[in-house]
C-alpha cells in the first residue's frame, strides 16, 4: 500500500520532471523564434548564434535547417551543408534539406558524399527507426518464440507468421543500421583551402588542398589528426578542420 | 594385420613421413621468405632480371631505400612516398626519415648546377662598381661640352649596361636554383620534423633538423644578398639608361657612335614574351596551386567552341573546287 | 578501297639511327644552347631517359619533342626529335658522353656530343632560326581568351621558311584551332628589321594558378599549310625542308579565378569588353501563339567568336527558344584595332495577350580591366500582344507548363517555421546505453526460460518438488522450535517438535502431515535410532502430546526440553531423508 506522503512525493517529482523539460523547451524554442526573427531582418550572423544555440541545446531537423539557410546567407557553405545534412539526417522525408543540398552543391560546385547502397537505404528513415525496428522485430520474435510455451498457449500459425515477419524484418534493418553506423563516420570539410596530409604531422607534405564543404570519411584517428577518404585520395586533416553529421 | 601389407604400409610410411618432412620444411622457407617481406623484391645485379614491382608498404620503403643508396633520387622519393600513401604506420617514421634525406640531397644537386652564388655577387659588385665610375664620369661629361668625352662616357656607358644586365642575368638564374634548393631543404626539413613528431626517439632526425635549419638560415642569406644586389643593378641600369640618354641628346647624329640604333629596343628585346609596353596588366597570383575550371564553367567554354549555325570548322584554305567526275566502276 | 591503298606506308626501320649535337656548337658563357637528338623512330618507341648524365657546369631541361613523318620515296619516314634547353656555368668544352636509349625493345646508343663555352666566341657563320612565344597578356583569369603569338624571325639574308606542327604545351590550356592566322610581316628583332613568320591564335587558360606555355614547331621550308598572307619582301627558302624541331622559352602566366562573389544574374562565361546595341523585334505587334524574334548585336574589340548569347529566362507569359546566331561574324576596323559584332536571335511567342513588353534577358560579362562583372541585361522591347486564335483553356495549360519548368530549377528554400521534435544526432546504433539495453531483455528472457525450465522439471518430477517443500517446512518449524527452546516454552515446544516431525516425515507417506503419528515418523529412521534413545525420544514427545491433545488434564511437557538435543538428531535425520 503506497501511503500518502509517498504518492505526494511521487506527484512533485513529477511536475518538477515536467517543468524542467517544459523550461528545457522553452529556451531551446526561445532561441529558434530569435532566429528567425534576426533571419527576417537579414542580420544573418546573429540568426546562425541563435540557430546554433538552439540547435545545441535542442537538436531538431527545423532547427539545423534554418541554421543552414542563415550560414548559407553568411557565406559558410561548409557549415550550411553540414546543417543541412543534419536536418536531413533527423528527417528524411523533408525534401527542403535536400534540396538546399543540391542547391548549394550545385552553386559551390561540390560533390555529394558518395554512399554504398547500406548508407543509401539507411536514409530513407531516421537512424532511430531503424536501431528500433531492429531491436523491437528481433526481441518480439523471440518473445513470440518463447511465450507460447511459457504461458502454455497452443502453438498457431499466427505466431509462425509472426516469427517469420519479425526475422525478415530484422534481418532486412541489418544492413540499414550497418548503414547508419558508417554513415556516422561521414563528415564535411570546414575551412577552404583545407591542406589534405600525407601524414598526421604538423609539417606534413600536402597530397592535395580541399574545398570547404568536400565530404570525406573517417578511417582512423591518430592524436589532433583524422585520416579520411575522399572521392579521388586518402590523408590526414585536423580534427577542427573536419566535422562529422554525427558529432562524437 | 597381414605381414605383406604391413611391409607395404611401413613403406609408403616412410615415404608419407619423408613427403611430409619435405613440404613442411618447404612450407616453413616459403614462410620465412614471405615474412621477410622480401616477396617481389630481389636485388638487381647488374645482368640479371629486373626487379618485380613492390605490392606492399615495405617492398616499396626497400625499393626507395635501394634508390636512395644509389643516388637516383627522383625514383626514390617516388617510392617514398608510395609508402607513405599506404598510410602504415609501422613505416612512416623511417619513410619520412629517408624522404628527408631525398628532398636534401635533391636540393643539393640544385645547387651544384646553380652558378656560384658567391662568384655571382661578387660579379655584381664588380659591375656596380663599374656602373657607379661610368655614372661620375657621364655626369662630369654633361656638365662640359667636350664631344669626345660625351662619346666616351656614353660607350663606357653602354658597356657597363650591358655588363649589368649579364650580371643580372647570371644572378637571377643563381636565384632561381638558390630558390629552387630552398623549398627542396624546406621541404626535406618538415619531412624530418614529421619524421620526429612521429617517432620522438628518432635521435637521427633531429641532428638533421639542426643541420637544414643551418642550411637553410645561409641559403636565405645568400638569396637576399642576390636579391639586394639584383635590385641594385636594376636601379642602376635604370640610371644609366637615364644617363645615357642625356648623352644621345648632346651628341650630334653624325658623331654618335655605331650601333647606336638599337639601343632603345634593348630593354624591349630583353622581355619578347611579355605584353606590349602600354598595355596594363593586373597583380598576378603567384605561388598558388593550380585550381580546374568549375564543371559551368567549363561547360560555358566548350558550349562556345560547339558547332553550329554558322560556325564551321576551317575545311580548307584554298578556293573550293568540283570534285572530279569519276570514272571507273561505283562499289 | 583504292583510297586505302594509296596511303604510303610508315617505315620502322629495324636500322635506327641517331643524331646528337647542340645547336649552336658554340656559345658564349651565359648564353642558352639546344641539345637536339633526332632518331627516325615512332616517337611512342622510344623510351626516353628523364635524367642524361651531363658535366656538372652544365644544366638540362628537355623542352620539346616531336614527329614528323618525311616522304622518302614510297614509304613516310618518321623522325622523332627531342630538344633539351642548355645552359653552362663554366666556360670550356663539354662533352656529353653517349648513352642508350631503348628503341622499339632494344638498346640504341646516342652518340656523344660537344658544345664549347667560351668568353669570346667567334663570329657564328650559319644563322640558326629561333622560336619565340608571345602572350598578349599574362595575368588573366581562367577561361579569358588571350591571344598568343609564335614568332620565327628571319635568318641571314631575309631567308624564311614555313613552320609546320605549331603546338603549345602547357598543363590546363586549350588553343583555339579555328583562330589560327599565319602571316610574313616586317618586325625588329635584335635590333634588326626583317622579316618575321607570325603564327597568330586564342589561347584560353582552364585552370587557374601558374601555367607555363611553352611552343614549339618544326621548320618545313617553303611546305606552307593553309593560306599565308605575306608583307615585305623575304626569300622563301626552297628545296627539302630541313624538319628542325625548334622551341622557345617558356612564358609563364597567372592566371586567377573568376570571382565568385559580385558575380551578377546573366554571367555565362563572357570576359572581355562589350557592348549592347538597341534590341530589334522582328515586328512589334504579334497575336498570342505567333512567333516574334528578337535580335541582339554584341560588340566587342576583341574576338567575339566565342561569345555565348544569354539563355532565355523563364517566364509563363512568353515562350522563349534559345538564342541562335544570326549572319557571320562583322568586322569594323577602327583607329587602332580591329571591332567585331554577332547578332543573335531569339524567337518569342506570347502565351497570353496582357504584356506590353519583351521580357528583359539578364545578361553580364566579366571585365578584367575593372576587375568586376558587369551588367549588360538586354532590356524588355515595347510590343503589343493581341488576342490570337488559341483559348483561355490553352493559354492556362501554356502558363503552367511555363511555371512548372520554372519551378524545377533550384533555389534555397523557405525558413521552417517549428523546430521539429527534439532527437540526438548520434544514432541510438552508436549509443552505449541503448547496446546496454539490450541485457535487460537478454536477462529477461534468459530467466523466463531458466524459470520454464525449472517449472517443467518439477512438473515432471512432483515428488523432488514436495520433498523441497517439506524440507523448506522443515528448516521453518526448527527454526521456531529452536525461538520456543529458548523461551523456555515447553507447550510450544512439545507442539512444534511433533509438527516438524510430521512435516519431515510427510513426503514419505502419500498423507498430510497431520495425518502422521509418532509409529510413521519411526519407520523412517533406522533400526539403531529406533530402539535406542531417538525413538525414546520420539515415543516420549508424540505420547505427551497425544496425552494432552486427548485427555482434560494440562500437557506436563517441562522435561520435553532436556530431550532437545536427542530430538535435533532425529530432525537432522529426518532432513538428510528430504535431501
Amino acid at each position: 500500500m503506497i501511503s500518502l506522503r509517498s504518492l505526494q512525493l511521487l506527484i512533485c517529482l513529477g511536475a518538477l520532471l515536467i517543468c524542467r523539460n517544459d523550461a528545457g523547451a522553452n529556451s531551446g524554442t526561445n532561441f529558434f523564434k530569435l532566429g528567425t526573427a534576426a533571419y527576417e531582418q537579414k542580420d544573418f550572423p546573429h540568426a546562425t548564434k541563435m540557430f546554433a544555440t538552439s540547435a545545441a541545446s535542442e537538436p531538431a531537423a527545423g532547427t539545423f535547417q534554418n541554421l543552414g539557410n542563415a550560414e548559407w546567407q553568411d557565406g559558410r557553405t561548409a557549415e550550411a551543408i553540414l546543417a543541412w545534412e543534419r536536418a536531413a539526417c533527423l528527417k528524411p522525408f523533408d525534401r527542403n534539406a535536400e534540396n538546399n543540398l543540391k542547391f548549394a552543391r550545385e552553386s559551390a560546385q561540390l560533390e555529394a558524399p558518395e554512399l554504398t547502397w547500406c548508407e543509401i537505404a539507411a536514409s530513407w528513415l531516421p537512424a532511430n527507426v531503424w536501431a528500433w525496428l531492429a531491436c523491437g522485430s528481433f526481441w518480439l520474435a523471440v518473445a513470440t518464440m518463447m511465450l507460447p510455451g511459457v504461458l502454455r498457449w497452443r502453438r498457431s500459425a499466427t505466431q509462425q507468421a509472426i516469427v517469420a515477419l519479425c526475422l525478415g524484418v530484422f534481418l532486412l534493418t541489418l544492413p540499414t543500421n550497418y548503414g547508419s553506423w558508417t554513415r556516422s563516420q561521414i563528415g564535411f570539410v570546414l575551412k577552404r583551402e583545407t591542406p589534405l596530409r600525407l601524414t598526421p604531422t604538423a609539417e606534413a607534405e600536402a597530397v592535395t588542398k580541399l574545398a570547404a564543404g568536400e565530404p570525406g570519411r573517417v578511417l582512423r584517428e591518430r592524436g589532433n589528426y583524422l585520416l579520411i577518404r575522399t572521392r579521388r585520395t586518402t590523408g590526414w586533416v585536423e580534427r577542427d578542420d573536419f566535422a562529422l553529421i554525427t558529432p562524437r | 594385420m597381414n605381414s605383406k601389407f604391413k611391409i607395404k604400409n611401413e613403406k609408403w610410411g616412410r615415404r608419407g613421413r619423408a613427403a611430409l618432412v619435405f613440404n613442411f620444411a618447404f612450407l616453413i622457407l616459403n614462410f620465412v621468405g614471405a615474412a621477410d617481406g622480401t616477396n617481389g623484391t630481389h636485388t638487381n645485379d647488374t645482368n640479371t632480371a629486373p626487379e618485380l614491382t613492390p605490392t606492399n608498404t615495405r617492398d616499396f620503403f626497400n625499393a626507395g631505400t635501394r634508390r636512395l643508396t644509389e643516388g637516383k633520387l627522383r625514383e626514390a622519393e617516388g617510392f617514398f612516398q608510395s609508402a607513405l600513401t599506404r598510410q602504415d604506420e609501422r613505416f612512416q617514421p623511417q619513410a619520412l626519415h629517408n624522404l628527408g634525406h631525398v628532398r636534401y640531397g635533391q636540393g643539393a644537386e640544385e645547387l651544384k648546377k646553380s652558378p656560384d652564388a658567391n662568384a655571382a655577387s661578387q660579379r655584381a659588385m664588380n659591375a656596380l662598381d663599374r656602373g657607379d665610375a661610368v655614372l661620375r664620369s657621364g655626369s662630369v661629361a654633361l656638365a662640359g661640352n667636350d664631344l669626345n668625352k660625351l662619346i666616351e662616357a656614353y660607350v663606357n656607358g653602354r658597356g657597363a649596361r650591358k655588363e649589368l644586365r649579364e650580371t643580372a642575368d647570371l644572378v637571377r638564374r643563381a636565384m632561381e636554383a638558390h630558390g629552387a634548393a630552398l623549398s627542396k631543404w624546406q621541404r626535406a626539413l618538415g619531412d624530418f620534423k614529421s619524421a620526429l613528431e612521429l617517432n620522438s626517439n628518432d635521435a637521427d632526425a633531429k641532428r638533421n633538423i639542426e643541420i637544414i635549419e643551418e642550411a637553410i638560415a645561409k641559403l636565405i642569406d645568400k638569396l637576399r644578398k642576390m636579391a639586394q644586389l639584383g635590385q641594385m643593378m636594376g636601379q642602376q641600369r635604370g640610371e644609366i639608361g637615364e644617363m645615357m640618354k642625356q648623352l644621345r641628346g648632346k651628341i650630334p647624329a653624325p658623331d654618335a657612335p655605331p650601333g647606336d640604333a638599337g639601343e632603345e629596343d634593348e630593354d624591349e628585346e630583353e622581355r619578347p614574351n611579355g605584353p606590349r609596353e602600354g598595355q596594363k596588366e593586373g597583380k598576378g597570383r603567384e605561388g598558388e596551386e593550380q585550381r580546374p575550371l568549375s564543371s559551368q564553367e567549363a561547360g560555358w567554354i566548350l558550349d562556345a567552341f560547339k558547332l553550329g549555325g554558322n560556325k564551321q570548322l576551317p575545311m580548307g584554305q584554298g578556293e573550293e573546287k568540283k570534285p572530279k567526275d569519276k570514272k571507273g566502276k561505283n562499289w | 578501297m583504292q583510297l586505302m591503298l594509296t596511303q604510303p606506308s610508315i617505315e620502322i626501320s629495324t636500322n635506327v639511327e641517331i643524331r646528337a649535337v647542340f645547336d649552336p656548337l658554340v656559345i658564349r658563357l651565359g648564353e642558352k644552347s639546344t641539345y637536339r637528338v633526332t632518331i627516325n623512330a615512332v616517337s611512342d618507341s622510344i623510351r626516353w631517359p628523364e635524367d642524361i648524365y651531363a658535366p656538372g657546369e652544365l644544366t638540362l631541361k628537355q623542352s620539346a619533342r616531336g614527329q614528323t613523318l618525311q616522304p622518302a620515296g614510297a614509304v613516310l619516314k618518321p623522325m622523332t626529335t627531342i630538344n633539351h634547353h642548355v645552359a653552362a656555368t663554366a666556360a670550356g668544352d663539354f662533352t656529353i658522353p653517349e648513352f642508350k636509349v631503348k628503341v622499339y625493345g632494344r638498346n640504341v646508343t646516342v652518340p656523344a656530343a660537344r658544345l664549347t663555352v667560351s668568353t669570346n666566341p667567334p663570329i657564328a657563320t650559319t644563322d640558326v632560326p629561333r622560336l619565340f612565344l608571345e602572350i598578349a597578356e599574362t595575368n588573366i583569369y581562367s577561361g579569358q581568351p588571350v591571344k598568343v603569338r609564335v614568332l620565327m624571325p628571319a635568318t641571314q639574308g631575309n631567308l624564311m621558311q614555313a613552320l609546320q606542327q605549331v603546338q603549345l604545351n602547357g598543363d590546363g590550356i586549350l588553343l583555339d584551332q579555328s583562330a589560327v592566322r599565319q602571316r610574313i610581316q616586317q618586325m625588329e628583332f635584335s635590333g634588326r628589321v626583317g622579316p618575321t613568320y607570325i603564327y597568330e591564335s586564342t589561347l584560353i587558360p582552364l585552370v587557374a594558378g601558374r601555367i607555363d606555355v611553352t611552343a614549339q614547331a618544326f621548320t618545313a621550308g617553303n611546305q606552307f599549310s593553309g593560306s599565308i598572307v605575306i608583307q615585305g619582301g623575304a626569300v622563301i627558302q626552297g628545296g627539302s625542308p630541313q624538319y628542325l624541331l625548334l622551341d622557345s622559352d617558356s612564358v609563364q602566366m597567372n592566371v586567377q579565378p573568376l570571382p565568385r562573389t559580385g558575380e551578377l544574374p546573366g554571367f555565362n562565361g563572357a570576359i572581355g569588353q562589350f557592348t549592347l546595341e538597341p534590341p530589334q523585334l522582328s515586328t512589334n505587334r504579334v497575336r498570342v501563339g505567333e512567333p516574334v524574334k528578337l535580335l541582339v548585336m554584341f560588340r566587342t574589340d576583341g574576338d567575339i567568336k566565342r561569345l555565348l548569347a544569354p539563355p532565355p529566362p523563364a517566364v509563363t507569359n512568353w515562350q522563349m527558344f534559345p538564342p541562335v546566331a544570326e549572319g557571320g561574324l562583322m568586322l569594323t576596323a577602327t583607329a587602332n584595332a580591329i571591332s567585331s559584332a554577332q547578332t543573335f536571335s531569339y524567337t518569342l511567342i506570347p502565351l497570353t495577350n496582357n504584356m506590353t513588353a519583351t521580357p528583359a534577358i539578364p545578361f553580364s560579362y566579366f571585365d578584367p580591366a575593372q576587375k568586376k562583372y558587369v551588367d549588360l541585361t538586354i532590356p524588355a522591347v515595347t510590343i503589343k500582344v493581341l488576342s490570337g486564335g488559341a483559348t483561355a483553356e490553352a493559354q492556362a495549360i501554356a502558363q503552367v507548363a511555363a511555371a512548372a519548368t520554372n519551378e524545377r530549377k533550384l533555389k534555397l528554400s523557405e525558413l521552417a517555421t517549428t523546430p521539429g521534435r527534439t532527437a540526438s544526432l548520434v544514432p541510438l546504433q552508436l549509443q552505449s546505453g541503448f547496446l546496454w539495453g539490450q541485457f535487460v531483455p537478454i536477462f529477461g528472457f534468459t530467466g523466463l526460460w531458466l524459470w520454464d525450465r525449472r517449472r517443467r522439471f518439477y512438473e515432471l518430477h512432483p515428488q523432488l518438488l514436495v520433498r523441497k517443500r517439506a524440507l523448506r517446512a522443515l528448516r521453518r518449524e526448527r527454526v521456531e522450535l529452536s525461538k520456543a527452546a529458548q523461551a523456555g516454552d515447553s507447550a510450544r515446544f512439545a507442539a512444534l517438535a511433533v509438527s516438524t516431525m510430521r512435516i519431515g516425515s510427510a513426503p514419505h507417506f502419500p498423507a498430510a502431515p497431520r495425518a502422521l503419528v509418532g509409529r510413521d515418523v519411526l519407520e523412517l529412521l533406522d533400526e539403531s535410532d529406533r530402539n535406542g534413545q531417538s525413538g525414546e525420544v520420539v515415543r516420549k514427545i508424540f505420547s505427551t502430546t497425544d496425552a494432552a491433545q486427548f485427555s482434560t488434564a494440562a500437557m506436563d511437557a517441562a522435561d520435553l526440553l532436556a530431550v532437545r538435543t536427542e530430538l535435533d538428531r532425529v530432525l537432522d535425520r529426518l532432513e538428510e531423508k528430504l535431501k
